[in-house]
């Protein structure tokens, strides 16, 4: 299977898993029992203006037609509008996408450099002391709940150390938008203070994400180096007598690297949903602030919006992880 | 000629969950350069155990030497110092039974070749960081030729599951060259083999041998294989040293109760190929005297405590039995 054949194939899949996604979150917004159109029409409203919201919203309509009505509107790029922000939901979505993505992309990133090396080390030191200590580690991180992280960290580097902000994106107001991701515009802008104060704010959210993926990363890295040391292919390296820094950061890494990257996906999505959290301790203005408030104000259509959203990088992020991977291993590329 | 391979007394035990398994007793081997030695026993008998310690990768954790040692031009191949080290990989090469899967899978033999050349090529040639990627090249190219492979740049871009098994072994024996070792231990390089390919590999061995005055151990449990291209062939059982045979006697000159079944069991036109009853000796009980003896139909009650000292009987013929067969002519 050729690159192109296997993105187009990817490409088709996409489309019946976008509908499932949208048809389970439509049934489910739609069977909570609040009322969006007692939402929509504001808190003094009267039942005639309830009514007349209901009627404007097609809300009186049968369900299947709603959700008909819904897609027509989806494939023209038309998300509906917030209850809430009375904003288009494309518009909030592209307001709030980068700061989360800025986050994930980041915290992914740092899972990868903390978790590989470490579970190499791991690997290559199997039942050695430090091994079972980053192994006890990694399961800790793996089990414990990233808010309970978010607020350890807050409460050791914000409130005892002060070493850094507490909560929120930047300090001053955000530098002209480029990229959208802060730290990256106030670079281009050459806006050190600015650069600095993103900076400094990322770090505690970054890391809150990164830990438990970097515990992923290091059980999946370890597993694969234990497995790639004893191949043998190894074995003859080390009959040739090559010196084993090449074979362990050669040869070996490329093997353990083949199912990192597989994890290294599936933590760019974990970290997705779980910025939903993180977002809501770190006052972090991204796509998981906005969900969490939609949810309590029953806006379903941003819930939707905010799902689809989250579907579609998840499925972008397997797509780049299978390109990864063609890339990594000739052998599924021929 | 001065020996290149000595070994002497060589005694190694593993250590296993099952307690110690004794892998070797007592083998004493040399080897002289250009010499082409075959290793002919069983799954089990320590041939890849033995060819391991010359290389010096005996399982650290696990090996344990009760005796003896391994020297190859002088050096000590069971030390871990920088003179064993070096050696490994530059004076003695290794091609292993499996080419397919001592392959790393994820990068071009091009690349790996390389690696090869850029970390173990002899330092007679020139500083080995100096030399340049063309050098190297040019290097890995003649030795394409060498082993009768095309000289092509294309070759060397493939992965390894894009090439035959034949050309997988090719390589390999271009990799164990291009360090150009003084000795080559080949562990059964043809197992994995087509018959047909494998009387090619085997010549090609053969070839280089000859040429380039290496001397070659190639372990295996074909015993037609090692009448087919080596000078002398050492049949082990259960870790010890039944018979060493000179090439042209082996077939009328075996008088090993062992050797001589392990011919029997050749397929021959007309004739039933017979089988050797019982099971081998296992190494983590191995039986006491000659480790043959429960399998041997001449064992007597000396077979069963004391162990058959390797006595010279004719030049280039040694033998370990109480109760030798006359030979056949």
């Amino acid at each position: 299977m050729n690159v192109v054949s296997m993105v187009v194939n990817r490409l088709v899949w996409f489309v019946p898993t976008v509908l499932g996604l949208l048809a389970v979150v439509f049934v489910l917004a739609r069977i909570v029992p609040t009322d969006p159109a007692v939402l929509a029409a504001g808190e003094n409203a009267t039942a005639e203006q309830v009514q007349e919201a209901r009627e404007r919203l097609a809300l009186d309509r049968p369900l299947p037609e709603q959700f008909v009505e819904y897609l027509r509107q989806v494939v023209q790029g038309d998300l509906g509008t917030s209850f809430y922000t009375q904003q288009p939901i494309v518009d909030d979505l592209t307001e709030r996408l980068p700061a989360t993505l800025e986050l994930t992309i980041l915290g992914v990133l740092a899972a990868g450099l903390i978790g590989v090396p470490l579970g190499v080390i791991s690997g290559l030191n199997r039942n050695s002391w430090l091994d079972h200590l980053l192994r006890l580690v990694s399961v800790l991180f793996i089990g414990v709940a990233p808010f309970w992280i978010a607020m350890q960290l807050q409460l050791l580097f914000s409130m005892q150390l002060g070493w850094l902000p507490l909560s929120g994106r930047i300090d001053d107001f955000a530098p002209e938008a480029m990229t959208g991701f802060l730290t990256i515009d106030a670079l281009v802008a050459g806006d050190l203070q600015n650069f600095l104060s993103a900076l400094r704010h990322i770090v505690l959210p970054t890391l809150t994400l990164a830990l438990p993926g970097a515990a992923v990363i290091v059980r999946f890295t370890r597993t694969s180096v234990v497995e790639a040391v004893n191949s043998p292919s190894v074995a003859y390296q080390t009959a040739m007598g090559l010196p084993r820094r090449v074979i362990v950061w050669k040869y070996i890494l490329r093997l353990a690297l083949n199912s990192t990257v597989t994890q290294l996906g599936l933590v760019f999505g974990i970290s997705l949903t779980g910025a939903v959290v993180i977002e809501a301790v770190f006052e972090w203005p991204g796509l998981g602030t906005y969900a969490v408030r939609s949810i309590l104000h029953s806006d379903y259509n941003a819930v939707m919006g905010v799902t689809l959203c989250v579907g579609v990088l998840f499925a972008l992020s397997n797509l780049l992880v299978d390109l990864l991977q063609m890339a990594i291993d000739p052998r599924g590329a021929t | 000629m001065n020996p290149l391979l000595e070994i002497d007394d060589l005694s190694l035990t593993f250590r296993t969950e099952k307690g110690p398994a004794h892998v070797l007793d007592s083998i004493d081997l040399t080897m002289v350069p250009g010499e082409v030695v075959g290793l002919v026993g069983e799954s089990g008998s320590g041939k890849t155990s033995l060819a391991r310690a010359i290389l010096g990768v005996l399982p650290g954790a696990q090996a344990e030497i009760a005796s003896g040692r391994v020297r190859l031009d002088g050096i000590d191949m069971l030390d871990d110092g920088k003179a064993t080290r070096d050696a490994r990989g530059r004076l003695v090469t290794f091609v292993p039974q499996d080419p397919f899967d001592s392959f790393n899978p994820l990068f071009g033999v091009g690349t790996q070749l390389a690696d090869i050349v850029r970390y173990r090529a002899p330092p007679a040639t020139g500083h080995r960081l100096a030399r340049s990627r063309r050098a190297r090249e040019a290097m890995i190219l003649d030795m394409l030729a060498a082993v009768q492979l095309p000289a092509s740049r294309d070759l060397l871009n493939r992965y390894p599951h894009q090439l035959s098994g034949g050309q997988r072994q090719r390589l390999m024996i271009a990799m164990a060259l291009l360090p150009q070792p003084r000795m080559l231990i080949a562990d059964e390089p043809t197992a994995a083999l087509d018959v047909t390919v494998q009387v090619q590999i085997l010549g090609l061995l053969r070839r280089i041998a000859a040429e380039r005055t290496l001397a070659v151990l190639f372990t295996t449990h074909d015993l037609g294989a090692a009448w087919e291209i080596c000078d002398r062939i050492i049949v082990m059982y259960a870790g010890q040293i039944a018979e060493i045979l000179p090439r042209k006697a082996f077939f009328a000159a075996a008088r090993h109760p062992y050797t001589r079944m392990l011919l029997a069991s050749l397929p021959k036109p007309g004739h039933q190929a017979v089988g050797i009853p019982g099971e081998s000796a296992s190494p983590l009980a191995p039986p006491p005297g000659c480790r043959f003896n429960p399998r041997c139909p001449l064992a007597s009650q000396m077979c069963r405590t004391v162990r058959p000292l390797p006595s010279r009987s004719e030049e280039g013929h040694l033998l370990a039995c109480h109760h030798p067969l006359p030979t056949a002519s």
